[in-house]
């Protein structure tokens, strides 16, 4: 866990964390953007391979780094949230002595016992972070390898150089058929379903802690706010019953008169509002 | 390959070519969506009914699907389905949902069915002096006019699925294959109501190569094409504009359609009532994409065995998704066998 959280406790550290987590698609898109500047460089050096490699390796280590923020400014949170425990300002001095291991003691057990969900929420965040890194970096190796292969095939065949709208053409098309093929797999949704999952176990432990925070400080906590969510629900629901009753009862009172103005002989009788109901 | 000194040119060309398009782009927005003439009527429930079309003709109603806007059926006159049809002698009705907000977090299918459909063709219904009327269903909408002819087939004269998926497990269905392990409940539990935001990532994370990069690098192709390029931006304004999704009813249709196959496995249950969709026999129209990547066609094609229509008719067309209510193809295949068969239905 990050040591020195005071210098990270900076509000837009907060905000890009919240900003990360909605970002379930950043680090698809390093990939995809991976391919058009390794090109771009392979149209300015000439060296495509070396282009290649050099790129995908730097979009890879910009993906750990961002699942590395992510984590880090939860972190953040973790540790400002942390603060307000005064056993763990009594223990702090004892570096040997693991969060992990202090009872829930003192004024704050609820506090401590939220947490500690929130830390274990997000060790299993980290956990399936890692593993859709890993397929995503699996899909890296394929396409690249795939292309390469194909590109050594084609370039005895070929007798003019092809464009690089057409090599980015190439790409993509490789790139397409990787991916549909790990879409199609076993694993590849697996990852991306235990990173949501993982990701709304986090997020829920998150609002736990910050609606401690927010009682706090006297806003609407989560828990206020889908209460009158509920409640607002029912009132409607209540009204409709009430609507549709209305109108049957409306419906039935109109065939009553009708039934009534049929057997009356008569001329149909109108209804008129007393003089002394005139109002402007 | 020969190395040819041409070749670090074409991408700076390529991208002045994008840039000038770009530019022009930016100049053209907003663009306008939304061809044809529409009144809105007074409608009980939380969306808006809207009628196209002189209200003489035979009435259709539209239900669209709750997770993108319905205007993509009238994004210009050239490519409108609503143009169409109303040309054809078509009174059509369209319920928009909407935008839901936090406040409609619990609002689940079953209102949609209750509260916002079936109020909809009791307005219709009144309005035509009629006791049934036609239904056309698109995407998810379909699925849901699907379960509402099985709940209410005494009200549903006929009925035409467009893109609706009744078998959500597929072996092509990607959708499923993504979260067919998720924990719908706990998920929207933290969200709320779900995101569009985050939908869009679920859809463009599907094809994100086409949808991505392919799309934006064709965008340079259009050049001084001003249309096209109008035409461009109508479509990529109408892809990212969707909805949040309302909490209650995001779980219902996850789990009970797509993990559950609640239509197929039989034990769907809406409104209280167990949905069967052999209840309706009427005449239906189902019409699906062959390369469609959001509704495979089995999932659609699965109706001819799940409905009791005694006249089901299937119109199989090339393309993807959107191209069965955009593609010039539709337009001059599609639409006019639907306008025809319809005035057969009566």
């Amino acid at each position: 866990m990050q040591k020195d959280s005071a210098n990270h406790s900076r509000p837009e550290e907060i905000q890009g964390l919240l900003c990360d987590l909605l970002k379930g698609q950043g680090a698809l898109a390093i990939l995809l953007a991976a391919g058009w500047s390794a090109l771009a460089a392979f149209a300015r050096d000439g060296e495509a391979a070396t282009a290649l490699g050099e790129h995908l390796n730097q979009a890879l280590e910009q993906l750990h780094e961002e699942v590395a923020r992510s984590v880090e400014s939860v972190n953040v949170l973790l540790d400002l949230a942390r603060q307000l425990l005064s056993i763990d300002r009594l223990a702090h001095p004892f570096a040997h002595f693991a969060a992990h291991c202090y009872p829930c003691i003192g004024p704050l057990q609820k506090e401590q016992t939220n947490l500690e969900a929130l830390q274990r929420t997000l060790d299993g965040y980290q956990t399936a972070a890692l593993r859709y890194t890993q397929e995503l970096g699996e899909l890296y190796q394929a396409t690249l390898s795939e292309y390469q292969q194909e590109l050594t095939r084609r370039a005895p065949l070929e007798r003019t150089t092809r464009s690089t709208r057409e090599l980015y053409d190439h790409w993509l098309e490789v790139a397409e058929r990787t991916y549909e093929r790990f879409l199609h797999s076993e694993t590849y949704p697996q990852a991306i379903s235990a990173l949501l999952n993982a990701w709304a176990d986090l997020r829920l432990a998150l609002q736990t802690v910050l609606d401690e925070l927010f009682a706090y400080m006297g806003l609407p906590t989560r828990h206020a706010v889908e209460d009158t969510q509920r409640h607002l629900d029912r009132l409607r629901r209540q009204q409709r019953i009430d609507t549709i009753r209305l109108q049957h009862e409306i419906t039935a009172l109109r065939k009553e008169l009708a039934a009534l103005r049929a057997t009356t002989t008569g001329p149909p009788q109108t209804t008129s509002r007393p003089d002394r109901d005139k109002r402007s | 390959m020969s190395n040819d000194t041409s070749c670090p040119n074409d991408s700076l060309q390529l991208q002045s070519k994008l840039a000038r398009v770009l530019r022009r782009a930016r100049e053209l927005q907003p663009v306008s969506a939304g061809s044809t003439p529409a009144r809105d009527l007074p409608h009980s429930g939380t969306a808006t009914l809207y009628r196209y079309g002189s209200g003489e003709g035979i009435p259709l109603l539209v239900v669209y699907s709750l997770v993108n806007r319905p205007y993509i059926l009238d994004l210009s006159c050239e490519r409108s389905v609503i143009g169409a049809l109303v040309r054809g002698g078509i009174t059509v009705y369209l319920l928009d949902w909407g935008y839901p907000g936090p406040m409609d977090r619990f609002q689940r299918l079953d209102d949609y069915i209750e509260d916002e459909i079936d109020c909809a063709v009791d307005n219709i219904v009144a309005r035509h002096d009629t006791d049934r009327i036609s239904l056309l269903g698109v995407c998810q909408g379909g699925t849901l006019a699907v379960c509402y002819a099985a709940l209410r087939r005494e009200r549903v004269r006929s009925l035409i699925t467009l893109a609706t998926p009744v078998d959500f497990q597929t072996p092509q269905d990607t959708l499923y294959r993504i979260v067919r392990h998720v924990n719908i409940e706990r998920l929207t539990q933290a969200l709320g109501n779900v995101p569009a935001t985050g939908l869009n990532t679920l859809f463009t994370s599907l094809k994100p190569f086409q949808l991505l990069y392919r799309r934006y690098l064709r965008l340079a192709e259009l050049g001084d094409d001003e249309q096209a390029l109008q035409a461009f931006l109508r479509l990529e304004q109408w892809m990212y504009d969707s909805p949040d999704q309302a909490g209650a009813a995001f779980v219902q249709f996850v789990r009970d359609f797509y993990q559950a196959n609640g239509l197929v496995a039989g034990n769907l249950r809406l409104c209280g009532k167990s949905v069967d969709p052999t209840r309706f026999t009427g005449p239906l129209f189902n019409a699906y994409a062959t390369a469609d990547h959001l509704v495979p066609p089995a999932a659609a094609k699965a109706l001819a065995n799940l409905t009791g229509s005694l006249a089901y008719h299937e119109a199989e067309q090339p393309g993807g998704h959107l191209g069965l209510f955009i593609s010039q193809h539709a337009h001059r295949r599609l639409y006019p066998i639907l306008v025809e068969w319809l005035h057969q239905c009566g």
